[in-house]
């Protein structure tokens, strides 16, 4: 039984080794055949949605334009996924890799991993709970963003009536925190009253029914804040068909749809994440530490949300802003 | 012969035995490592410790505590001599950052990455307006020699991170994540707004001459006036 064993062992683990041998030739080999410039990978969550999809462009457009090779990768949330990517881009030798990570403390050892092979990592959007490991944390500051949303819902609302919250996903960090800025700044002015808040996941069809269900509960809404773009084109979408199209509802992303909308006079504000400048900033920050070793910036670098409205609308790309 | 095969067909299939045996074995071992693989990557349950439960709990007031914690030691000590020694003369300044915000900002404000510059200034003119329709009161100055008008913050509702990011004192490096990092900017509005109206109400400010200390962040593309979080104001 043992031999036996031992044989079926021992073919595994063969077929394992030929398997590993092929994957690292493979991998060898791509790199040496385009060795002259060197190679910047771009690790997102998802091209599906347009957020990361302009993060993931504008990223590899700058390393280009910077004279680098670049790798798109996709790890669509999922850890596993972004480990071995991770994987890829310390065999294909990457010179650094720019990043929007798959979790706060699944990433650090990924993160860990391309520091110990020599590659450097630099973090966009979202941050990872350590410090010391990525050379650079480039975060859209949503707490500041939210702040900036619910003081132009205030002055939108004339400082009073009733309005709704639509919160986002409830296990997203993000969602915790602009609900946390909405509450801290509206709760502060004392005739503005908050009927209900739900949770809508981020999703426009969920936030599309959640909002027909307050509607008949609460007809004489006058306001809604949501999480993000998508749920404040659900939420609208379900006062316009109820004839309550004038309800003000301010968004946050800055998404293309919602910029429209803005110009429609139809949702009137939102906030921008520049993701475009943060994946941008970040190639600079990673050029910059090839070349010399260092970015010259503290690792953890906030940048600041802007306010998108009918005044700045005009000067909005897709999810960045023209002086 | 046929005692030989016989007894070599049941040895073969005793061996098919053992084998399907073993590979079931096998099967099973390699879902368990995969199962234990996938459970520590993607942990189906997070553990959090009770403490950071409580602190959620609670909301601000815990928070408000710990920022309190970081403002005391450097309020009186850090904060304030910041602005009496390196506060500029908005009415030197102001017409210069209009001109050429990227310059002066290297030279008198204080940013984040590529965030607008952040300024602490000084200055000295008669109040003409106190705006308190809004709960984001504002009361605006004219000052002479400067061709525009300029407003600072009267309360209750105190707006922007203006005054944590403008001395240089605090920074996004010091804290764990922006939410601590937050609080301890609305910690420094809620001190300076009182220490600034300490003897006296914002109302009756108007028609009176001030000087201030404050800090600011610029934004060129805003058309209302500068917007100053005081943390002194004497008449």
């Amino acid at each position: 039984m043992s031999k036996h064993t031992s044989i079926t062992w021992k073919s595994v683990v063969s077929c394992l080794t030929m398997l590993t041998l092929l994957l690292t030739a493979a991998a060898i080999v791509q790199p040496t055949l385009a060795q002259e410039k060197k190679l910047i990978a771009i690790i997102v969550p998802s091209p599906e949605n347009p957020f990361f999809k302009a993060e993931a462009d504008a990223a590899e457009t700058k390393a280009k334009a910077l004279g680098y090779d670049t790798l798109v990768l996709v790890h669509n949330d999922d850890p596993v996924k972004q480990d071995q990517l991770f994987d890829t881009a310390i065999a294909r030798k990457a010179a650094a890799i720019i990043l929007d990570n798959a979790g706060a403390d699944a990433t650090i050892a990924a993160v860990k991993k391309a520091k110990d092979a020599g590659i450097p990592s630099f973090l966009v959007d979202r941050e990872i709970n350590a410090t010391g490991t990525a050379v650079a944390q480039l975060v859209s500051n949503n707490y500041q963003g939210a702040t900036l949303g619910a003081e132009e819902f205030a002055k939108l609302m004339g400082e009073e009536g009733d309005y709704v919250e639509l919160i986002g996903k409830e296990t997203d960090t993000n969602a915790g925190i602009r609900s946390k800025g909405y509450n801290d700044t509206l709760s502060q002015y004392p005739k503005l009253k908050k009927v209900a808040a739900q949770s809508a996941n981020w999703n426009q069809a969920e936030a599309f029914q959640k909002m027909q269900t307050i509607i008949q509960q609460f007809p004489n809404i006058k306001g809604a804040i949501s999480g993000n773009d998508t749920m404040a084109l659900g939420a609208y979408a379900a006062l316009k068909a109820a004839g309550k199209g004038k309800v003000i509802v301010v968004g946050f992303d800055g998404s293309p749809d919602v910029a429209e909308s803005i110009k429609a006079g139809e949702i009137r504000a939102t906030v921008l994440q520049p993701v475009v400048h943060l994946s941008e900033l970040a190639v600079d920050q990673a050029d910059k530490y090839i070349k010399t070793g260092k970015t010259g910036q503290d690792e953890k670098q906030t940048i600041d949300c802007v306010l998108i409205n009918p005044d700045n609308v005009k000067n909005y790309t897709s999810f960045g802003l023209k002086d | 012969m046929q005692m030989t095969s016989l007894s070599k067909d049941s040895r073969t299939s005793a061996q098919a035995r053992v084998r399907r045996k073993n590979f079931r074995r096998l099967v099973i071992l390699v879902l368990f490592v995969l199962l234990a693989i996938v459970f520590t990557l993607r942990p189906p349950f997070v553990l959090r410790p009770l403490k950071d439960q409580a602190s959620r709990g609670t909301g601000s007031e815990t928070g408000q505590s710990a920022a309190s914690k970081f403002v005391d030691p450097i309020w009186t000590s850090e904060v304030l001599p910041t602005f009496e020694e390196k506060a500029q003369d908005i009415a030197k300044v102001l017409p210069e950052i209009r001109a050429d915000p990227d310059a002066a900002g290297q030279k008198y404000g204080r940013r984040e990455a590529t965030n607008p510059y952040n300024y602490m200034v000084r200055g000295t003119g008669k109040v003409t307006e106190i705006h308190n329709e809004s709960r984001a009161g504002t009361a605006t100055v004219e000052i002479p020699g400067l061709n525009e008008k300029v407003a600072f913050q009267i309360g209750p509702v105190v707006r922007g991170t203006a005054l944590r990011d403008a001395t240089g004192v605090v920074s996004f490096n010091q804290f764990s994540n922006q939410l601590d990092y937050a609080d301890v900017s609305k910690e420094l509005n809620g001190r300076a707004l009182k220490a600034a109206f300490a003897n006296v109400d914002p109302a009756s400010l108007a028609g009176k001459t001030v000087t201030f200390f404050g800090a600011f962040t610029f934004d060129p593309h805003l058309k209302t006036p500068v917007l100053i979080t005081p943390v002194r104001i004497t008449f």
